[in-house]
C-alpha cells in the first residue's frame, strides 16, 4: 500500500510550471506571532505535496518570490502557516481579504517519495517548520509513529487547536525536550523548523538511519537553476530546490 | 509585422532577448516548459578551469527593487562543462553564449582554446565583472582587461563579447577590450551591494558585499549603456540589469543596446521572461516601427518619429 501511494505521488507531478498565478487570499488568521494564510486558485495544478514549496509574492511586495512550504492544499486553495515577520510574510500575515496574490511552481521533491517507506516517523517540527509536517501527516498518517512540536507561545493554539505541541512559554518544554522523549531506536526522523533544531536533529541522529532535515536555505528562482540554494553535501553540491528540500542528516555534514 | 531578429556580422539572434549568465543556470529546466525560440540567445553560467562551489550560504537577500546575490561563481568546471553539460546544451534551440572566468589570462587562453572546435558554443563571453569572487576576474584596470582580452582572442576565432561591470572608467575598459580584439561588450555585471542585520550589527554575506541586482539597478545599467553607446557608435552592445518588464528592454534598446540581457528576471517571474520578444513586436506594431534595430540608440538620436 504504501509503495502504491508513492508511485501515485510521483506520477502526480511532471515537468516545472512556470506560470505565475494571480490568486486571492480569503482568510487570515493571526496569533501568538504566527498566521495561518487560505488562499484561493482557480486550477492548480499539481496540487502542491507536502515538503513541496510554491513561489510567493505579493504585488506590492519584495521583488524575488519567497519559498513557503504548504500547511495543506486542494485543486483550488492552499493554506500556508507564516511566522508574521519579514517583508512577505508579515504583509501577507496583515493581509485583508481578497488582497491578490502571486504564486508559482510547485516545486520540490514531496517527502514521500525521499523516505525510506519501510519505516515510521517522528516528525519533528519548530515554529512555521511545523507546516509541511502537518500536511505530511495529513496525507500520510501510515507513516507517521509520533509528533514532537513546539511553539514558543501558546497563544499558537489558537491556530492550530487539534495539535499537540510544546509551549516553551507555558511549561518551558521544546521540541527537542519531546524528540528526546519520544523517539526510540527504529524510527526514522523527519525534521523541520529553525536550524538551531535541525542542527540538534542533525547532531544527536546524524548515525541513525533515516534521519532526514527539511532544510530552508533562501531560494531565487525555486527550480533548480541560480544556485542560490546550493549547499555542500557527501556526495557533492545540491540545490535544495530541486534535490531536497529533505536531506538525510548523514549527507550534511556540516550541520550541527 | 515588426522584425524582432537582431542581425550582426558574425551571427543572428531570433529576437532581441538573451537570458543573461547565472540565473537561468544552463537553461535545462527553463526549456522542460518554454520555447527557447523566444529568445536571442542564452549565456551560460560563468565556466573556470576547475570545479568551483561557490560561496557558502545564505547566497541571496531581498534588497529594495530586487535583490543582493552572492553565489560566488559557482560551476562544475571545464571538463564536466564538456562532458555533461555541452552535449545538452547543443539541444537548446537557441543561440549559445557561454561565459568563461579564469584567474590569470592564462586560463581564459586554456579555456577559450579548449572550447574551440567545440559544436555548440556559439559566443564567448568574459566574465571580468564578477562582484562575489575576491581578487580574481575583477578587471577593473585596461591593462588587466585587454591581457585577458587578448588571451581569448588568440585562442578563440569565435564571436567574443566582455562583460564589464558599472564603473567610472568603464569608457576606458571597453576601449582596452575592443582594441584587443572583442566583437562586443554585455554591459552591466550586479552592483556591489550590502545588507547588515539590525538584530547583530553583522553583514548577512559570510563575505560581505554581494551582488544587487533586479529592477533597483535598471536606472544605473541604461546610463552605463548610454554612455558605452555614444563612445562606441558601431560596437555591438548587450544590455543587462534590471530588465523585468517588455518597457524595460525598449528604454534599453533606447539606449544603445542592440540585445537585452535578463538575469534578476528569469529568477522572479522565468515565463514572462519568455514572453518579453512577442510584447516588444506587438509594441512594434502598434507604433508602426518595422524593425526593433530602429529603436537602438534612439535615445541618441532624439528618440524617433512615429507616423
Amino acid at each position: 500500500m504504501k509503495a502504491d501511494i508513492r508511485k501515485r505521488t510521483r506520477t502526480a507531478h511532471t515537468g516545472p510550471s512556470f506560470l505565475v498565478r494571480r490568486a486571492r487570499i480569503i482568510d487570515v488568521r493571526a496569533a501568538g506571532g504566527y498566521a495561518r494564510v487560505r488562499i484561493a486558485i482557480e486550477g492548480l495544478s499539481p496540487i502542491p505535496a507536502p515538503g513541496q514549496f510554491l513561489m510567493v509574492r505579493l504585488p506590492w511586495g519584495p521583488a524575488l518570490p519567497r519559498a513557503l512550504s504548504t500547511l495543506a492544499a486542494g485543486p483550488d486553495w492552499v493554506e500556508f502557516l507564516l511566522k508574521a515577520e519579514g517583508a512577505l510574510r508579515g504583509a501577507m500575515a496583515s493581509s485583508p481579504r481578497d488582497a491578490a496574490v502571486d504564486l508559482r511552481g510547485p516545486y520540490g521533491v514531496p517527502y514521500i517519495e525521499r523516505i525510506d517507506d519501510r519505516r515510521t516517523y517522528v516528525l519533528v517540527g519548530g515554529g512555521s517548520g511545523v507546516a509541511p509536517l502537518l500536511h505530511f501527516a495529513a496525507s500520510h498518517p501510515e507513516f507517521v509513529e509520533r509528533t514532537a512540536f513546539g511553539f514558543r507561545s501558546r497563544d499558537v493554539r489558537d491556530l492550530l487547536p487539534e495539535v499537540d505541541f510544546a509551549c516553551e512559554d507555558e511549561t518551558g518544554e521544546t521540541a527537542e525536550d519531546r524528540l528526546s522523549a519520544r523517539w526510540i531506536e527504529g524510527l526514522g526522523i523527519i525534521a523541520c523548523g529553525p536550524e538551531s533544531l535541525l542542527a540538534s536533529v542533525a547532531r544527536r541522529h546524524r548515525a541513525s538511519p533515516d534521519a532526514y532535515v527539511s532544510l530552508e536555505s533562501r531560494l531565487g528562482c525555486g527550480f533548480g537553476a541560480c544556485l542560490s540554494c546550493s549547499i555542500s553535501t557527501t556526495s557533492g553540491m545540491r540545490r535544495v530546490c530541486v534535490d531536497g528540500p529533505l536531506f538525510p542528516c548523514s549527507e550534511i555534514p556540516w550541520l550541527g | 509585422m515588426a522584425r524582432i531578429d537582431v542581425r550582426h556580422a558574425k551571427g543572428s539572434f531570433r529576437t532581441p532577448i538573451v537570458l543573461a549568465s547565472g540565473p537561468a543556470g544552463f537553461g535545462f529546466e527553463l526549456a522542460e516548459t518554454l520555447d527557447f525560440r523566444s529568445l536571442g540567445a542564452l549565456t551560460t553560467k560563468t565556466i573556470t578551469p576547475e570545479p568551483r562551489a561557490g560561496n557558502p550560504q545564505p547566497r541571496l537577500l531581498d534588497a529594495p527593487g530586487g535583490a543582493i546575490n552572492s553565489i560566488g561563481l559557482e560551476n562544475p568546471g571545464l571538463d564536466a562543462f564538456r562532458g555533461n553539460v555541452l552535449p545538452r546544451l547543443r539541444e537548446l534551440a537557441t543561440v549559445r553564449i557561454v561565459s568563461l572566468a579564469g584567474r590569470t589570462p592564462d586560463e581564459i587562453s586554456h579555456l577559450a582554446a579548449a572550447l574551440e572546435t567545440e559544436p555548440g558554443v556559439d559566443w564567448l563571453e568574459l566574465n571580468l565583472s564578477c562582484p562575489n569572487v575576491r581578487g580574481e576576474t575583477m578587471a577593473d584596470r585596461p591593462n588587466d582587461v585587454a591581457a585577458y582580452v587578448r588571451e581569448a582572442r588568440s585562442a578563440s576565432r569565435r564571436p567574443l563579447l566582455v562583460k564589464l561591470p558599472s564603473c567610472d572608467n568603464l569608457v576606458a575598459l571597453g576601449e582596452a577590450a575592443l582594441s584587443a580584439g572583442a566583437d562586443g561588450l554585455t554591459l552591466i555585471n550586479a552592483v556591489r551591494g550590502l545588507r547588515i542585520c539590525v538584530d547583530t550589527g553583522r553583514a548577512f554575506l559570510a563575505r560581505g558585499t554581494g551582488g544587487l541586482c533586479g529592477p533597483a539597478i535598471l536606472p544605473i545599467a541604461l546610463a552605463r549603456v548610454f554612455e558605452a553607446r555614444q563612445a562606441f557608435p558601431d560596437t555591438f552592445l548587450i544590455g543587462t540589469g534590471g530588465v523585468t518588464r517588455a518597457r524595460d528592454a525598449i528604454e534599453m534598446l533606447c539606449a544603445g543596446a542592440n540585445l537585452v540581457g535578463v538575469g534578476f528576471g528569469v529568477m522572479a517571474d522565468p515565463a514572462a521572461t519568455f514572453a518579453l520578444a512577442a510584447e516588444i513586436e506587438q509594441w512594434l506594431d502598434e507604433r508602426g516601427i518595422g524593425d526593433v534595430a530602429d529603436l537602438v540608440g534612439a535615445a541618441h538620436r532624439g528618440g524617433w518619429s512615429v507616423s
